[in-house]
């Protein structure tokens, strides 16, 4: 019951930013899914850095609310390592996907000529072999 | 079994301005403890370090005198209602009851204004209704002792009696500390009431302590 609770909270505290942080994350997958693994510092820093950003703006304009958590048991740290840490895996995980997807045949590698071939990945080559 | 909150050695600066230097303050509970004092003394930032979220340079701050810095991770230790809306806007009013494991018909019986409304959202319901739902809750919170920050601010005199009357209900559960600019209110229902004036809490004898340490006309 408790743990339902608390799940309950952190979903009410994670809807505060959920829109905007995953219009970041469909923004970053289509990047992604045009320059693939060039950009992919530029994106993990620029997504960190809209974190930062939020948890900016929430203190600003939420900063009352934070005693409804406390009152109930959650402190402010909890609700920001929960939410901001799920919102991250999430993020990569979607990436991952995205870039598992969108390289049929494996993943580009550059090769001694400079000229780039493709390393089929395990799990896309075992996808084609089942379904050819 | 009585419980005690007590609270000593705090010293809270801003910048060079000394706010609370010589502080002792103790609750129990079955009792109403009362804060007085002039705007700007600190009683905000004193209870805000007793619930552990401000820090200050000092403090000692002690439940049964075990210490604990942050009672805001003790919920049933202690609550504190701020002198603000905190819940946030969106939730309705069955939501936030069932947050805090409390029955809503209990509500609508004490105050009728909110019979069958409790799919109302808090952002829909008027600034007081809104303050009388958060001290309400923060009240009748499962805790040992509450704080309550400028309890009777935006309420009716209707309601405020009521408030009286459920504090003086809850008071049998936990100890309570409150402030309000309302002193007379302060005075009516507690056990024993502070000032604060210059940094210092004063336990007050007589009543003429609260004109002499310069808080009210008498």
């Amino acid at each position: 019951m408790k743990f339902r609770k608390t799940i309950r909270l952190l979903l009410t505290f994670y809807k505060n930013f959920f829109f905007f942080s995953f219009l970041m994350t469909l923004i970053c997958m289509g990047l992604f899914r045009e320059y693939g693994m060039s950009i992919f510092s530029t994106l993990f820093w620029l997504k960190l850095s809209t974190l930062g950003l939020t948890i900016v703006v929430i203190k600003s304009y939420k900063n009352k609310e934070f005693y409804y958590y406390q009152n109930l048991g959650l402190t402010r740290t909890f609700l920001w390592v929960s939410t901001l840490g799920f919102d991250f895996i999430l993020y990569l995980f979607l990436l991952t996907g995205i870039h598992l997807l969108s390289a049929p045949h494996g993943i580009k590698e550059p090769s001694a000529a400079g000229t780039s071939y493709v390393v089929a990945h395990p799990a896309i080559s075992l996808i084609h072999n089942l379904y050819p | 079994m009585i419980h005690t909150l007590e609270a000593d050695s705090i010293t809270l600066e801003f910048g060079p301005r000394l706010i609370l230097s010589d502080i002792h303050i103790q609750c129990r509970t079955g009792e109403i403890t009362g804060l007085l004092g002039r705007n700007g003394q600190g009683k905000t930032c004193l209870m805000r370090i007793l619930f552990g979220d401000l820090e200050a340079a000092g403090r000692s701050v002690r439940f049964n005198n075990i210490p604990v810095l942050r009672a805001y991770k003790h919920p049933e230790l202690l609550t504190y209602l701020p002198q603000f809306n905190f819940i946030p806007e969106s939730l309705t009013l069955q939501r936030i009851f069932s947050d805090f494991g409390l029955e809503f018909e209990e509500l609508e019986q004490r105050f009728p204004q909110f019979r069958v409304r409790q799919k109302s959202r808090i952002g829909d319901l008027s600034g007081g209704e809104r303050r009388l739902i958060s001290i309400y809750l923060i009240i009748r919170s499962r805790s040992r002792f509450t704080l309550l920050d400028e309890l009777f601010s935006h309420l009716m005199p209707i309601q405020i009696d009521k408030i009286k009357e459920l504090l003086q209900e809850e008071r049998a559960n936990k100890g309570f500390l409150i402030t309000d600019h309302l002193y007379r209110h302060i005075t009516d229902i507690s056990d024993k009431f502070y000032i604060l004036s210059g940094g210092r809490t004063h336990l007050v004898k007589e009543t003429e302590d609260i004109e002499k340490l310069g808080y009210a006309r008498l």
